[in-house]
């Protein structure tokens, strides 16, 4: 395949620079600098993923860089350990103290690990500095040994440049693998989106403690690297705050979210102090000042900007070529939806299922303070059938939907699933048991193509894990190969097929409905909860969603749906449940609830009786 | 462990937790208006006390009119820090407005080392430095002023938002900006008027606890740190909570490093942050808040 030859020539343009570089750079002192600079760029790498793919701001990046530093000095220095042991140490160290920091506070959304993460380096620091009995306090660890080949010693820094540029290329290669991959996707959902990441099967407190300790581990394996280097001295006040500030920078300078970006950042900001040592006094100012620019005129940093050169694109096109046709290969899946076609001739009697009840609530409740939003309700949902849940605004049909998810936790209540109660389970726990949704105002992953948004529905059907993404074993490729193939089935299902590079929130409205669609049915859900799934469609597209969710229904899925529009309502249910003010006042089959005097009243008015 | 020790400590905590309340109603305040971590809350105490030790060593300028000059110029300075750091990047996610709120913390840092060089200064007393015997227990007056200074501005404050239009019209604004623009409120207005108000409350805090330490660049870092873990002790988002949480915060700091280690002072706080997040986390007053679907 070509792609295959593609992947040498880059992995040959690589060997060759890095094979060449310390002919051309005979100066130790930029030979230690390049050093440096890639003991940054892992560091860099590694917030990369907990910030760039992640979306969760760590602020201790040059800690665990510490703690990396230190683990290795005082286990090769004090235990006479040898400098390989210390580099497993150390990232493994490092990733403990992320795991350790990242229960308590990941479990929350939002800026927590970012306050903590500076608590962790301050700590950090008055250990370094105060048990003088392990880390030699403020003087520092000194005569730091070089790790060893064979009987070679690699205390020239051109010879260390080997074992960092290798580390560099091998870990960049893992992050780029990992970026494409389940666990990478689900680090990205949680950042696009926390809700519709959890909806979609993903656990995100397990991922982000993932993605930090990853991260973490990074830091310490550039530590490593560091202490073993250059002046084979360590002391605390290098793993500063301001370090890790300066990380940050490198990290969103090269563009968050980008594995190339963040070494090119990381070097860049290297080098640039030493070109400009005239700054001297005030560069954490001008650091400072960069990162507000920054922000403010290119939030996509360095590899944003190459992106929409020209140059890129064209060479982007070049490389696409054929590496599109290889993927298209594995979509070979049966089409069977019919949609956009002709409108089916489809019978709601086609649908009717056994009968059997697939969901059971019992006085279901949910109080927010005095405000009894849902008030004791029981209801059935019957396998195979579409249901409707209507009533007017405030009679808790949308808390009733997210306590069948798992968004809230009810008040009190059974909710049972095939059998096993669910009430008061994680979103992705139930993602899992066979419940899918969609959101009344979309969720979509919006940065992230609508192929992507399709292959995080697919989430709890597959089990690479971290090692099995980054590694890019031969079992990870085939589950990726077989994820693909049933999102683009789903992607053709809803009438999306052609779209799949398409950036998620660039889609028209409608088209978003539909992907939100397409991500719950890659789910394999045995009952679909749509969110008032019509809401701010045109009379076409409503009319292509009525044909879209008999579709569904002969797959065999069930469909609880919550709605306004009720021609709809009308005319897809099998059954209707009528809320007000958080309790059940009517149930049955469509055309009594159309009669019903109650209802009428509370909901449907006369309108719907003409109609 | 005689009780008239222990009674000094309890001052002492009062005072450094009143400083940290004040400071911590500034996160609170600005977090509540616009949904924003200020990670530069800190500077917001260290820049007015930079400003008031120059404007009192180099200028001799008498201690009250310095209150005043430092207190319009925080307000000031709040509205330009809003305008940099907030204002061009409101309509995007969080994080890139705490990143670079981050930014502007580090060039206030580094700009005051600049201006005002890397000695630690030391800020005149107001108060007479010689202990006051309060029935057997001394109390450095410092320590009194800060507390009574604390009091009245939280009581200022609470007539403020209870019984002014304008303090009405920025609890609007931060409850609902849509809504308050249909009402005709100028939320951008308000919006500015809440950091003003939010370093003014600095540069109470910075004016009030000069002279107790040196005045360094660092020193609005750690207080800030702190007023965050109060914020958070208390309750994310409420006003009682911040201030209650940073009283809490300051005399555990002070007892924790008498009885159980001096050199490990600055950990207590985060110790306690991690204590809660783990136990507790919507803190001692905070209400569960649920997203909406």
């Amino acid at each position: 395949m070509k792609t295959i030859m593609k992947n040498l020539l880059i992995l040959a343009a690589v060997v060759v620079t890095v094979l060449l570089l310390p002919r051309f750079v005979t100066s130790n002192y930029w030979l230690n600098l390049i050093n440096l600079s890639i003991s940054f760029s892992i560091a860099c790498l590694g917030l990369n993923i907990v910030l760039g793919f992640a979306g969760q701001l760590s602020l201790a990046q040059a800690a665990f860089w510490g703690v990396g530093a230190y683990t290795s000095a005082i286990l090769t220095t004090q235990l006479g350990l040898p400098v390989w042991a210390g580099m497993f140490a150390a990232f493994f160290m490092a990733a403990l103290c992320g795991v350790l920091l990242g229960i308590p506070t990941l479990k929350l959304s939002g800026h927590y690990l970012a306050m903590a993460t500076i608590g962790f380096g301050i700590i950090l620091q008055l250990i370094l500095v105060n048990e003088i009995w392990l880390t030699k306090g403020s003087d520092g660890i000194t005569t730091i040994p070089s790790p060893w080949i064979g009987s070679l010693e690699l205390k020239d820094p051109g010879a260390f440049f080997y074992v960092a540029a290798v580390s560099l290329i091998l870990l960049s290669w893992g992050t780029i693998h990992l970026k494409n991959s389940r666990v990478g996707r689900a680090f990205m959902a949680i950042r696009e989106n926390e809700m519709a990441a959890g909806a979609m099967g993903v656990d995100t407190t397990y991922y982000k403690v993932m993605a930090f300790a990853l991260s973490a581990g990074y830091g310490g394996f550039g530590g490593w690297m560091f202490a073993h280097s250059g002046s084979h001295y360590i002391s605390p006040d290098t793993f500063s705050f301001e370090q890790s500030v300066i990380l940050l920078v490198m990290t969103v300078l090269g563009g968050n979210g980008s594995v190339i970006g963040s070494i090119v950042g990381a070097t860049l900001l290297t080098m640039l102090p030493e070109v400009l040592r005239f700054l001297k006094d005030s560069y954490m100012m001008v650091y400072a000042a960069g990162i507000v620019a920054i922000m403010i005129f290119m939030p996509s940093g360095i590899a944003g900007l190459v992106k929409s050169m020209p140059l890129t694109l064209r060479l982007r096109t070049w490389w696409n070529a054929d590496s599109r046709g290889g993927r298209q290969v594995g979509g070979g899946a049966s089409p069977r939806g019919t949609y956009p076609g002709k409108k089916a001739a489809f019978q709601p009697e086609d649908c009717a299922g056994s009968g059997e009840v697939l969901l059971t609530v019992k006085g279901l409740a949910k109080h927010f303070g005095g405000l009894k939003a849902v008030d004791g309700v029981d209801m059935e949902v019957r396998r195979g059938e579409i249901q409707a849940l209507i009533g007017p605004n405030g009679s808790g049909k949308t808390t009733i939907l997210n306590m069948l998810s798992g968004l809230y936790v009810p008040t009190a209540g059974e909710i049972i699933l095939g059998g096993a109660a669910i009430a008061g389970k994680k979103p992705h726990a139930i993602t899992s048991l066979g419940m899918a949704r969609t959101f009344q105002n979309i969720r979509l992953f919006g940065e992230l193509t609508v192929l992507e948004n399709v292959l995080i529905g697919r989430h709890c059907h597959s089990r690479a894990g971290l090692l099995a993404s980054i590694l890019h074993l031969p079992s990870q490729k085939a589950e990726e190969a077989g994820i693909r193939a049933k999102a683009l089935e789903m992607l053709e299902f809803v009438g999306l097929k052609g779209k799949e590079d398409a950036q998620a929130n660039s889609l028209p409205y409608g088209q978003q409905r539909l992907l939100e669609l397409a991500r719950a049915l890659a789910s394999d859900p045995q009952l679909l909860l749509l969110d008032e799934p019509a809401a701010g469609l045109n009379a076409a597209e409503t009319e292509a969603l009525v044909d879209l969710l008999f579709q569904i229904c002969t797959r065999g899925i069930t469909i609880l749906l919550v709605e306004h529009d009720m021609n709809l309502v009308m005319n897809v249910s099998d059954h209707i449940t009528v809320l007000n003010f958080g309790r059940k006042i009517a149930e049955g089959p469509a055309e009594e609830i159309e009669k019903n005097r109650e209802v009428v009243d509370a909901y449907l008015g006369t309108e719907v009786g003409n109609a | 462990m005689d009780w008239s020790t222990n009674l000094q400590m309890v001052a002492a905590g009062l005072a450094m937790g009143s400083i940290y309340a004040l400071v911590a109603l500034g996160f609170v305040l600005i977090f509540n208006a616009v949904n924003v971590v200020n990670f530069a809350q800190g500077e917001f105490a260290m820049v007015p006390a930079f400003v008031a030790v120059w404007l009192m060593n180099s200028l001799n300028t008498p201690f009250a009119l310095t209150c005043v000059i430092t207190v319009v110029f925080m307000g000031i300075f709040g509205i330009v820090f809003q305008r940099i750091a907030y204002y061009p990047l409101r309509h995007r996610s969080f994080l890139p407005v705490v990143i670079s709120t981050i930014g502007v913390g580090i060039f206030l840092k580094n700009g005051a080392q600049l201006i005002f060089g890397a000695e630690p200064l030391s800020m005149p007393r107001p108060t007479s430095p010689t202990a006051l015997n309060i029935f057997g227990v001394f109390v450095d007056p410092q320590y009194i002023v800060i507390i009574l200074c604390t009091l009245i501005l939280l009581g200022f404050q609470y007539f403020f938002f209870e019984k002014t239009i304008l303090g009405k019209k920025m609890l609007a604004t931060a409850q609902d900006k849509q809504m308050a623009r249909l009402l005709g409120i100028p939320v951008a207005q308000m919006i500015a008027i809440t950091f003003a108000y939010s370093s003014i409350l600095g540069a109470a805090a910075g004016i009030l606890v000069g002279p107790i330490f040196f005045v360094t660049k660092d020193m609005g870092a750690m207080i800030g740190l702190k007023a965050f873990c109060s914020t958070i002790v208390g309750g994310f988002g409420s006003i009682p909570g911040a201030i209650l949480g940073g009283i809490f915060l300051g005399v555990i700091e002070v007892f924790a490093s008498y009885y159980i280690s001096t050199a490990y002072r600055d950990a207590f706080a985060f110790i306690i942050l991690i204590l809660v997040l783990l136990l507790r986390p919507q803190g001692f007053f905070g209400e569960k808040i649920a997203e909406k679907a």
